[in-house]
């Protein structure tokens, strides 16, 4: 299928090489996506911060034409779960709450990955001050 | 009297010195340089450390080879515990050193290990050439043959052993997840 084609499925979104960035109704795009157009495969789940804003991106391979499809999406603290539809997004939606603090609704088991269970932060995003009083492993006080 | 410790001083330390067991810990890619010295081309069994233990109750030095984060740091001083007296620990490249790469940045990374366990041999590069490994397990040597004691040794245990209680604690409340 040409990418073009994917504006008509969505009308309020703009597109951007394969890039698609919408604006709400996640979950019913990607929905629409895997049943409707072959989007059977997603690759990953990545996060950019924004400032204000935290930007999701979702890789989705289509396996049909192996085309590729970034969606993107730009969320504040909560996002909705795609696990119902994509078992693979478990780990990668556990990850960006560890990194970045999105809280994704309708993931039940949302908890640390990498990090310890009760670090303090979100480590990636852009105002991360590592300040934990906890970590400091030396007579001088040096956070390291 | 005095003769007789020295001279039992002198066949201990030439008995540690040439039979260095190393514990397998790598924790990155300086465990890769690790793997290489064990191998023939460079074959560290010349010097007595070819024996690799899986156990660190069976280990006389700790080559620390690779980065230590925060998560890691509470297995590394449980291991370094576990090992028996008389115990060496060499801090296998920058990481281990003082950070390395991940000095200013990094959320995750110790600056160094000498902040949780004493550090025999430093060996800062990235990652350390096996002869550079091997240098070091030489220096070693001659550390444990000319300077070590019995007395020195009772003295460094005795006044390390606090400290690492203190940082124990300190580690038990961070890691009380895992």
């Amino acid at each position: 299928m040409n990418i073009n084609d994917l504006r008509n499925i969505f009308g309020d979104c703009e597109l951007n090489g394969n890039k698609i960035c919408i604006k709400y109704n996640l979950h019913e795009f990607l929905s629409n996506l895997k049943n409707n157009y072959s989007f059977k495969l997603l690759k990953s789940i990545t996060a950019v911060d924004l400032g204000n804003e935290t930007e999701l991106l979702y890789n989705l391979l289509s396996t049909e034409d192996e085309e590729d499809v970034v969606i993107s999406i730009k969320v504040q603290n909560e996002a909705e779960s795609v696990i119902d539809l994509f078992s693979s997004a478990i780990a990668d939606e556990n990850e960006i709450y560890d990194m970045f603090g999105i809280r994704f609704i309708g993931h039940e088991d949302l908890k640390r990955l990498y990090m310890p269970e009760n670090w303090e932060g979100f480590p990636l995003r852009k105002d991360y001050v590592q300040d934990d009083t906890r970590l400091v492993w030396n007579d001088n006080g040096d956070n390291a | 009297m005095g003769f007789f410790v020295t001279s039992i001083d002198w066949v201990l330390n030439n008995a540690r010195a040439n039979s260095l067991w190393p514990l397998t810990f790598a924790t990155s890619c300086c465990g890769i340089e690790m793997m290489h010295t064990v191998a023939s081309d460079n074959d560290i069994a010349r010097f007595g450390s070819e024996v690799f233990r899986g156990s660190p109750r069976q280990a006389d030095l700790l080559i620390c080879a690779g980065t230590i984060t925060h998560k890691m740091a509470p297995v590394l001083l449980r291991l370094y515990e576990q090992m028996a007296e008389p115990k060496y620990v060499i801090a296998m490249g920058a990481c281990t050193c003082g950070g390395g790469m991940f000095c200013d940045y990094s959320y995750s990374v110790i600056r160094g290990i000498d902040k949780i366990i004493p550090v025999d041999i430093y060996l800062p590069m990235c990652p350390p050439k096996p002869e550079a490994l091997i240098d070091a397990i030489r220096k070693l040597q001659q550390k444990i043959v000319k300077n070590e004691t019995i007395m020195k040794r009772k003295d460094f245990v005795e006044s390390h052993s606090s400290k690492l209680v203190q940082k124990g604690e300190l580690l038990v409340e961070v890691k009380s997840e895992y």
